[in-house]
Formats: C-alpha cells, sequence, structure tokens
C-alpha cells in the first residue's frame, strides 16, 4: 500500500504541474496602434512579432514574424513594416491585408524607424531611449540605414557628427531628403542617392543650439529649424544634389520677437510661416523669405498669446495657444491673418485648449473648458475673409462629458469626437458587477459634428473610448484593453444597430505561434 | 500483506484457461498464496489463483488516477502551458463481466484537467478540458498480484479556452470540441482486499488495483475560432453585435501516462 507520505508528494507534484506560471514568459506587450493601413486598421504587438488586422467588414487576420526583438514598428499606406535586431536585423514589410512579408538585412540593430508618407522609404537610427536588451556592447549612434523598401535595398550612412543622439527624422513631401535630427546636429542625406549635408547647430562661442522644429518647404530645397537658444528662424538652403549636394544657412530674425514658437509650411516655397513671442503677452505671426531677403518678410502683432500657427485652405493663417497633446492644457487665445490683405483678426475661446486643434480646409475644432470650467467644449473656428475684414466665427456646442479623443474626417468636413459619459440610463448595455462592487461607472460615445452646420449625430457605446478615427466609410472607436477592442460605426449611418464590436484583435492566432508566448 | 505478495506464483496460460503452479518460499511452508487464504481451522493451503479466477465472476469498480498528456509542440499547446504536459484527473466506474483480475473490462468516467500559464506580463491564458472517455481493457495476470494490461481509449473532449487581462474585468473565451482515441499498456499491482468463505479457504472478492500505463493519443484538433467577450449576450439594452475572433487550433494528441487506483467488487 502506498503510504500518506508518498500520495502527499503525488498531489504536490501534479498540483504544481497544473500551475505552469513561469516568470521568464513575462513580457510586457508592446502594443504599437492601431493605425489606418489600406482601409484596415492594423496593430502591432511587439513582444511576440505579432501583426494583426481588421476592416470593417472583415474578419481579425494576423501574421506573426518570425523575428526576434522587435523594436519598432512604422505604418504606411500600404503596409506595416517592423525594424527587428537580433542576430540577423532586418526591415519586415507586411502587406495588408495581403499579409506577404518583405525583409531587407540591415547592418546593425536599429532601435527607431521612420517612414515616409508613401511607404517607400525608411530611415532607422539608434536611440537608447527605445532600445530593449542589447546583445552590443557599445554603438555608433552616428550610424543609421536608409531602406528603400520597393526595391528592397538598404544603406548604412555615417552622419560622423558631435551628437550623441539622433532625436527624430523628417521627410520632405517629395520624399528626395530626409533631416536627421540630431541632439546639436541636423544632417539632411539624400533618399535615393548619396548627398549629404551636415549642419553642426555650434555658435562661434562654441554654445550649441538643439533642434526643436524642423520643417522642409515644398520643393526640398529649404530646411528651416526651430531651435533653442535663439529666436531665429535657421534657414539650411540647400544646393545641388546627389553627392554634390551642399548648403548654405542664414538666421531669419523678426525684430522684437523673443521667442520662436512655432514653425509651418508657406503657400509659396519660397516662404516659411513662423509665430514669435512678443513682450507683453502679444504675438507676432510672420511670412518669412527662405533666403533671409528681409524686404520680403510680412508681419503682424496680435495681442494674445499663440503657440502654433498653421495654414488653412483659404490661405488664411490660423494662430492659437493649443498644447502639443491631449492631457495638457493650452490658452484660449486664437486669431486669424489674411496673407493676401494682411487683414487681422483675433478671440478667445471660453476656456483653455485641452488638446491640439483639428484643422479642416477652412475650419478648425478645438476642445477646450467651457465656461466656468465644469463641463469641455466643442468650438468649431471658420476664418473667413469678407469685404474688408477678416472674420473669425466661434460657434461652441456644450459637450456632455470628457473628450477623450478626436479626429477631423476631411472627406465629408466633420469632426469625430470619443467622449465619456455615465452608463447609467445612457444607452449602454449594463455591466456585469465588478468583483469588490466596484462601479461599472462611465461609458464612451461617439460624437460626429457637422464642421458647416454643427449638426449632431452620436450613438453611445458599450465601454469608454480612448482613439477615434475615420476608416473608410466608417468610424472606428478603440476601447480600453491590452489585446485590441474597437467599435465600427458606418457613417452613413450612426446608431447602435448598425455598430460591430471587435474583441481581442491581437489574440488572433494566438495559439498558431510558432513558439508559444515568449 | 507483504507476506501474501512473497507467494511465489508460476502462471501458464492454455486454450483460455489459466492453470496456476506454486511454490512456497522455502521456510514458509504455511505462506498464504494470492487471492486465497487459510481459514483459520483449515488444513494446509491448497494453492488455487486459477479457481480464485474462475469463480470470482463478474465485478464492479471504481477508479481514480491522474494523467498527463503530452502534446507535440507544434500543436499550439505551449501557448497555454509552460508545463508542455496537460495534467489531468479521471474518475469513473467499470464494469468486468468475467474477472476483475483478468480478462476484458469496460470503463466510462470523466477526466478534467487545467493548464494556465501568465502569456504576458499583464495577460493570463487558461484551457481547461474535461473529457468523457470509455475504454476496453484486457487484462493478463503475469506474477503474483501483479499483471499487464492493455487498454483502448476513446473520448469526447471539450475544451475552454479563456483569456484575461490581469487587472482587467472580463475574459475572452471560447468553448470548442475535439475527439481522441488512445492505446496503452500498463502494469497493475491487485491486492485482495475482501474475502468471502467457500468452503474450508476464503475466497477474494474485493480488489485494490494500484496501476501505472503509457500510451499515445490520436486528437482532432480544438477550434478555437469564436473568442469572445464572456458577457450575457441577453442584457437590456442589448449589447453591440460583437464578432469573434479567430485564435487557433490546438491539438492534443501525443505521449500519455496515467497512474491510479481502483477498488473492485
Amino acid at each position: 500500500m502506498p503510504r500518506p507520505v508518498s500520495i502527499a508528494v503525488l498531489c504536490t507534484l501534479v498540483f504544481a504541474a497544473c500551475s505552469g506560471e513561469d516568470e521568464a514568459l513575462t513580457e510586457a506587450l508592446v502594443v504599437v496602434g492601431p493605425r489606418v493601413v489600406a482601409d484596415h486598421l492594423v496593430w502591432v504587438d511587439q513582444t511576440t512579432a505579432r501583426v494583426a488586422w481588421v476592416a470593417s467588414d472583415t474578419v481579425v487576420e494576423s501574421t506573426e514574424i518570425d523575428r526576434d526583438d522587435v523594436r519598432s514598428a512604422v505604418f504606411g499606406p500600404e503596409h506595416v513594416t517592423l525594424l527587428a535586431g537580433g542576430d540577423e536585423p532586418a526591415a519586415v514589410r507586411v502587406a495588408i491585408p495581403g499579409g506577404e512579408v518583405d525583409v531587407v538585412p540591415l547592418s546593425s540593430t536599429f532601435d527607431r524607424a521612420f517612414l515616409s508618407a508613401s511607404g517607400r522609404y525608411l530611415v532607422a537610427i539608434h536611440d537608447a531611449r527605445f532600445a530593449r536588451s542589447s546583445p552590443v556592447v557599445a554603438i555608433n549612434n552616428n550610424e543609421i540605414a536608409i531602406v528603400d523598401l520597393d526595391s528592397q535595398s538598404a544603406r548604412r550612412v555615417a552622419l560622423d557628427t558631435e551628437s550623441t543622439a539622433p532625436r527624430d527624422v523628417v521627410f520632405s513631401a517629395d520624399e528626395s531628403r530626409a533631416a536627421i535630427v540630431l541632439d546639436a546636429d541636423v544632417v539632411v542625406v539624400d533618399l535615393a542617392a548619396d548627398g549629404i549635408v551636415r549642419v553642426p547647430l555650434k555658435l562661434p562661442n562654441g554654445d550649441r543650439l538643439a533642434p526643436e522644429q524642423v520643417v522642409f518647404n515644398a520643393d526640398a530645397n529649404y530646411l528651416f529649424l526651430r531651435t533653442s537658444g535663439t529666436a531665429d528662424v535657421v534657414a539650411l538652403e540647400l544646393l545641388g544634389e546627389g553627392s554634390t549636394t551642399s548648403g548654405v544657412l542664414n538666421f531669419l530674425a523678426v525684430p522684437g520677437a523673443e521667442r520662436l514658437l512655432d514653425l509651418a509650411v508657406a503657400d509659396d516655397p519660397a516662404y516659411v510661416l513662423a509665430a514669435f513671442r512678443a513682450p507683453e503677452g502679444r504675438t507676432i505671426a510672420a511670412r518669412l523669405a527662405a533666403d533671409g531677403d528681409v524686404s520680403e518678410t510680412r508681419t503682424v502683432e496680435l495681442a494674445g498669446q499663440a503657440t502654433r500657427i498653421a495654414l488653412l485652405e483659404n490661405r488664411t493663417v490660423l494662430l492659437h495657444g493649443s498644447p502639443d497633446r491631449i492631457g495638457s492644457s493650452g490658452n484660449a487665445f486664437v486669431g486669424g491673418w489674411d496673407l493676401e490683405d494682411d487683414l487681422v483678426e483675433q478671440d478667445a475661446l471660453a476656456g483653455p485648449t485641452m488638446g491640439p486643434a483639428a484643422v479642416g480646409a477652412g475650419t478648425a475644432f478645438f476642445v477646450h473648458a467651457a465656461e466656468g470650467g465644469s463641463a469641455t467644449a466643442l468650438t468649431a473656428l471658420a476664418l473667413r475673409r469678407e469685404d474688408v475684414r477678416l472674420s473669425v466665427a466661434l460657434r461652441p456646442l456644450v459637450l456632455g462629458g470628457n473628450v477623450r479623443d478626436y479626429a477631423f474626417s476631411s472627406a465629408d468636413e466633420r469632426v469625430v469626437v470619443g467622449v465619456d459619459i455615465l452608463r447609467e440610463d445612457s444607452g449602454a448595455a449594463p455591466l456585469p458587477a465588478r468583483p469588490y462592487g466596484e462601479p461599472n461607472d462611465t461609458t464612451g460615445a461617439l460624437a460626429v459634428v457637422d464642421a458647416e452646420t454643427l449638426a449632431i449625430e452620436s450613438v453611445v457605446l458599450d465601454d469608454p473610448i480612448v482613439v477615434v478615427g475615420v476608416l473608410g466609410d466608417h468610424l472606428y472607436a478603440v476601447h480600453p484593453g491590452a489585446f485590441g477592442d474597437v467599435t465600427f460605426v458606418p457613417r452613413a449611418s450612426i446608431e447602435r444597430g448598425a455598430a460591430r464590436r471587435v474583441d481581442g484583435v491581437l489574440l488572433s492566432g494566438l495559439l498558431d505561434r510558432t513558439g508559444g508566448a515568449r | 500483506m507483504s507476506s501474501m505478495i512473497f507467494g511465489l506464483l508460476v502462471v501458464t496460460s492454455t486454450a483460455g484457461t489459466v492453470s496456476t503452479s506454486s511454490t512456497s518460499v522455502e521456510s514458509s511452508p504455511a505462506l498464504p498464496t494470492a487471492g486465497v487464504r487459510e481459514a483459520p481451522a483449515s488444513p494446509s493451503p491448497t494453492l488455487s489463483f486459477d479457481r480464485r479466477v474462475e469463480d470470482a465472476g463478474a465485478a464492479w469498480g471504481v477508479y481514480t488516477r491522474a494523467s498527463s498528456q503530452i502534446p507535440r509542440a507544434e500543436s499550439g499547446f505551449a501557448t497555454v502551458s509552460g508545463l508542455g504536459a496537460l495534467v489531468r484527473f479521471e474518475a469513473g466506474a467499470e464494469y468486468a463481466p468475467w474477472s476483475p483480475v483478468q480478462g476484458v473490462s469496460f470503463e466510462a468516467g470523466l477526466s478534467t484537467g487545467l493548464q494556465t500559464r501568465r502569456i504576458l506580463e499583464t495577460a493570463d491564458a487558461k484551457l481547461a478540458v474535461t473529457s468523457l472517455q470509455v475504454s476496453a481493457v484486457y487484462r493478463r495476470p503475469v506474477w503474483s498480484y501483479f499483471g499487464a494490461y492493455a487498454r483502448a481509449t476513446g473520448g469526447l473532449d471539450i475544451g475552454h479556452l479563456a483569456v484575461s487581462e490581469r487587472l482587467g474585468d472580463f475574459e475572452i473565451d471560447d468553448v470548442a470540441v475535439a475527439y481522441s482515441a488512445a492505446g496503452a499498456l500498463g502494469a497493475e499491482l491487485l491486492v485482495p482486499v475482501g474475502y468471502t468463505q467457500s468452503g474450508s479457504l476464503e475466497r477474494a472478492d474485493q480488489w485494490l488495483s494500484f496501476h501505472f500505463e503509457v500510451g499515445y493519443a490520436l486528437a482532432s484538433a480544438f477550434r478555437f475560432d469564436e473568442m469572445q467577450r464572456d458577457l450575457p449576450s441577453d442584457s437590456d439594452p442589448a449589447r453591440i453585435a460583437t464578432s469573434t475572433i479567430d485564435a487557433g487550433s490546438l491539438r492534443l494528441d501525443g505521449f500519455l501516462w496515467r497512474m491510479g487506483a481502483a477498488f473492485r467488487f
């Protein structure tokens, strides 16, 4: 007869076998997305190298890339590209929705990738902030890779600067050039040839300027810089092309400017738009000639304090006080500048802005605190040129909840807003009680506002919203959750009955993973 | 009890009957023999393992076992199991139409197994498998109280796969059905624990079985292609229509072992 102790040992072994939790498999889920690619929403889980995508009317599809150590994912119009490290560093491009994979080997493991608008060129850089565990003892941050994903070729480019950390990459609109922004240098590289221009941002006294904003003009023959330490616009004129590329530096100054706040592409490639802080809380808006010809400089002064400048499609310039991101707050100032007749108009929103403006053709939407600060408002701002004046028309709407995200639908000139509202009596499906009696007290609602008429359509969804956007003829709302939960609503029918929900997108193909959890 | 086990039996089989000759261990002429023990006032014992078998007749039994199935690496099982094996508990009833110690018997029972795995920092996967199993077993005595047997098993397996966020409220899950068939070879230790008086002898009619077996199972795939959040579907207002997720397939075929105990009467 087995002794009791034998039975106890057996039970212990069996119990241990049932709980197969191994701490080595507890990597954080690193999800990038969702982003819109080829009319699909695409998620990338860098931990498992899995790409999953779904359209408004399709089932979820996914594929696992046979690569370890995915460090970055970037999204193009038709593809998503993963930057993989490990023993065989590569840029791995996945076609959406076909799932075909192209692999372009790289010379070393890079940490971040930047993709041109067309999806053809990828620039890979080292960035210690994004590095995961690296087998490399030392890396040369001044080495980048330029990948032509269409021809599946890559070349290594040595930047040879005094900077130690690349920060950003900006592509020109025609995709002939890219600017590599380092901590105290900017390097312009030709994407299709070997041309390279190094711009050390060092003053004669040895002080270094840190680039904060980089803008190409439309023709890619000028690069404009906003840097720390100077209120001037730094303009780099790029001459020649290929291996003969060279550059000429100009400092574009505006009298009375205390600080350069923002740059924007002008309507004419020979100019750049800039907003400056002036004394006593005023703002100077300027259109500066790229070649430094001060006789071409045009400026207007506004009484309020703006932080951003943008050119609308009707050739009016919008100045506003929006912050860079949702969650921070800006100021309530808004102003307009008509470039043709130098007409200026300014106004103030009812409260400080709560995120960046959603800018359309002639209309911009601002989410801001309502008067009194107890609610959130959405204001549509229209800049219209009238006979002898520029009009700034503000049309506010008070929203019945906290705004989580918003996006502009340029196809139909509507703004899509995701708000959190109280679940009770909202029309959302009830949820089972949470453990410990915590209430499920909020849900999300999607509101669609027409830019012209301010007509509002809304639909209450079954969970809070973190991201909203437009996907072809549908709107989408992403819900909180690690695995990708999303609701699609047809733009033509903003109602619950027409909506479709998909939960756990990143669990698609979970069991088909070749290596199990990693 | 231990002295009985040392009774030496030599078993031979001819034309469907079992005859047994026996030699007592030297210097222990009065040692009792398997399944038969001397009544207190009886003459010298008779070695009658064959009689025991012939007289035993039909028997019922109950069993409980632990088993483990080791699916192949490419089965998808690794996603939900860090161990690589599905440990199960089995319980059921058996019926031996002719003898509790040899020949053919039949079993029916349930088996349940559970595997959990933290698949990521914030996510757990859980696979629960419940099976309805039927078996046919053929036993042969080998030596003393030891026997060997072969088992053929068929099963209807119900799998429940659930993935949950550690801090989330709900899990995403699906239930799938698969079928399995398995063959195994095992060894058994039979211990008589109950006797009835038969003339001058007591004959065993209650047995404890301790057994161990190894084998291989073939199984169809669990197809977890309708994963969705585990929420009530009849809420008011109704939930927005939900599309399901295809998490893929999982097969449990592979080597297996079982060990357990049975009581036959």
